[in-house]
């Protein structure tokens, strides 16, 4: 075996890479539990990979077949229902995650100097993951899946000058079909988690050269660091199979976790002529979108939505604290973040419900706030904690 | 210790709630026969069609020696024309593959007990959960019990991995928890190595 490892390692580095990722990575002691979530989010989307290629081994992306290609996947595919249950429990899962892992980031600071591209690289996953989503929610060909298909490609549509000729080279075609469900599914599969993969590994190595935050938020001395390996990577494993437990047993007891991992809308098949009661959107796109559906007109829900995703990458420039953690930050900032944070859950809960004037209301004042967090940063970042 | 005692608890209520909502197999197939009795007049079963289980119910057979209303090769998909369907009830009636995934199994149960007589409708009966329903009372009494069969056999229709969910789901998770135990365990393990000297 020895010997093998010596052949191994003068042609290829592999006790390098050992030695250099897990023993001689140096990592704060103080790490608490909420830094579990970027490796819960890589197992996770490695089950999205593996349960994915099975699920292209059966599915057919064809608007006449595609439907009930998944249904036989349910139905006669051997374990079919359970890669397809992993598959969509992965993805709602990645997402609360991912929540947790960005809650984590804002609240010790992680984004501030010298962790901005972290930060930026970060950004960038989640709006790839967002598009890898909504690509990925058209396949099924359901009632929800084409008709939220529909709203995304019209809210294309209604950008100036442009939109018409952007709405007809995504559906390459005058309304949504076969070709638009080939495109989707190439997307899907192929290009988009290409990127997702070099990005990841990307904002790891990015985070590896500076170094990882802690939660105090200040700069960690050489004493006070260990190594990766044995202590974070069993913290990590045992982290993993909490998460396994969840996650099975969601995808067990709970897989279409009461209509938000798997709306049933979508359980019928997409009907061009028919338009749903109340076309919802995917659980974690929804404080977006009931930011989009509290403007008065649609253009401006379409700038205000892509503000409030795009206004996460200044985050590091308009947070001018020199401390890092909350605790540190001013009282305002305080207050201002756990505002943010309640807004942004408000918005989520009104965005999957039907509109009424008050939740108009409600959704325009939770906007507000939302932004104000934004935009007051730099203003509330300079004062000092009383 | 105290990790392991939140994914405990939390793991106990993933294990014990879905105990109650287990289908059993003479249940499903109680609701078989009753659906085909009620239902299967009007209502297809399209993605039932090659399903081993009902296959081993013979229901087909059944239902042929009273009737000679179905034939072999389908047995789930109904005779009614579509004509003959909007010509009788106003539309077609659909099909009920995939009926409790999208109304929840709660909603149908709900919408065969929820018949109340009503002059003013065709058929002579209205419906709570479902206003102005185009269908006629398919259980005349209401008994809950049959209900229950039938919306059994509806849930496994439309998700036959029930069956098998239910019964592999606790020993994953079993096993899920040991592992997590044995690595918590070890995690604690070398982490002493680093807190105690002091």
């Amino acid at each position: 075996m020895n010997k093998l490892f010596t052949w191994m390692n003068r042609r290829f580095p592999l006790t390098q890479f050992k030695t250099e990722w897990l023993d001689h990575y140096r990592v704060p002691k103080n790490l608490n539990w909420l830094y579990v979530f970027g490796v819960l989010l890589l197992v996770l989307l490695v089950n999205q990979f593996l349960t994915g290629f099975w699920l292209v081994l059966f599915y057919t992306p064809t608007a006449e077949e595609a439907f009930s290609s998944i249904q036989s996947i349910m139905r006669e595919v051997n374990f079919g229902w359970l890669f397809r249950y992993m598959h969509t429990t992965g993805a709602s899962l990645l997402f609360v995650m991912l929540y947790l892992h960005l809650f984590r980031g804002l609240l010790y600071g992680s984004y501030q100097k010298p962790r901005e591209l972290v930060w930026v690289l970060g950004w960038l996953l989640f709006l790839l993951l967002v598009l890898e989503a909504a690509l990925g929610y058209l396949l099924p060909w359901g009632q929800l899946s084409y008709w939220g298909a529909q709203v995304m490609i019209s809210l294309m549509e209604s950008i100036p000058v442009i939109g018409h000729f952007l709405a007809l080279l995504i559906r390459g075609d005058y309304q949504l079909s076969t070709v638009t469900l080939h495109r989707f599914f190439a997307f899907h599969v192929i290009a988009v988690p290409l990127i997702i993969g070099f990005i990841v590994y990307a904002h790891i190595k990015a985070l590896r050269f500076v170094g990882c935050n802690n939660p105090t938020g200040q700069d960690c001395s050489a004493e006070n660091k260990i190594a990766f390996h044995p202590f974070y990577t069993y913290q990590d494993l045992s982290a993993i199979a909490g998460l396994l437990c969840l996650f099975f047993g969601i995808v067990f007891f709970f897989p279409t976790f009461y209509g938000y991992f798997i709306e049933g809308t979508n359980a019928e098949k997409a009907n061009p002529l028919m338009t749903p009661t109340l076309i919802s959107p995917l659980w974690y796109l929804a404080p977006f979108y009931a930011i989009l559906r509290a403007m008065p007109n649609k253009f401006l829900g379409i700038v205000m939505m892509f503000a409030s995703i795009s206004i996460w990458f200044f985050i590091p420039w308009l947070d001018l604290s020199i401390q890092r953690a909350l605790r540190d930050k001013s009282n305002l900032f305080f207050w201002m973040f756990w505002l943010a944070v309640f807004s942004f859950l408000g918005l989520g809960i009104l965005g999957v419900q039907e509109l009424t004037p008050i939740k108009l209301w409600l959704a325009r004042w939770l906007t507000m706030i939302y932004f104000a967090y934004f935009i007051g940063m730099p203003l509330f970042s300079r004062m000092r904690k009383s | 210790m105290k990790m392991s005692l939140w994914y405990g608890l939390l793991m106990t209520i993933f294990l014990v709630s879905p105990v109650h909502s287990i289908p059993s197999i003479s249940k499903i197939r109680g609701g078989a026969v009753l659906y085909m009795n009620h239902c299967s007049g009007c209502h297809s079963l399209h993605y039932a069609e090659y399903d081993p289980l009902l296959e081993s119910f013979k229901l087909t057979a059944w239902a042929n020696g009273k009737s000679n209303r179905l034939t072999s090769n389908a047995p789930y998909q109904t005779s009614l024309s579509s004509e003959d369907a909007i010509r009788w009830f106003g539309r077609t009636p659909p099909d009920l593959s995939l009926i409790t995934l999208q109304k929840t199994k709660r909603w149908v149960y709900q919408y065969l007990m929820d018949f109340y007589p009503d002059k003013h409708q065709p058929f002579g009966v209205n419906n709570t959960i479902l206003p102005n329903t185009h269908m006629p009372d398919p259980l005349f009494e209401q008994d809950p019990e049959l209900a229950e069969q039938i919306v059994d056999f509806l849930e496994y229709v439309s998700d036959p991995s029930v069956l098998i969910r239910y019964r592999m789901g606790p020993w994953v998770l079993l096993m899920g928890f040991v592992f997590f135990g044995l690595l918590y365990q070890l995690k604690k393990l070398y982490w002493k190595k680093i807190q105690s000297p002091h």
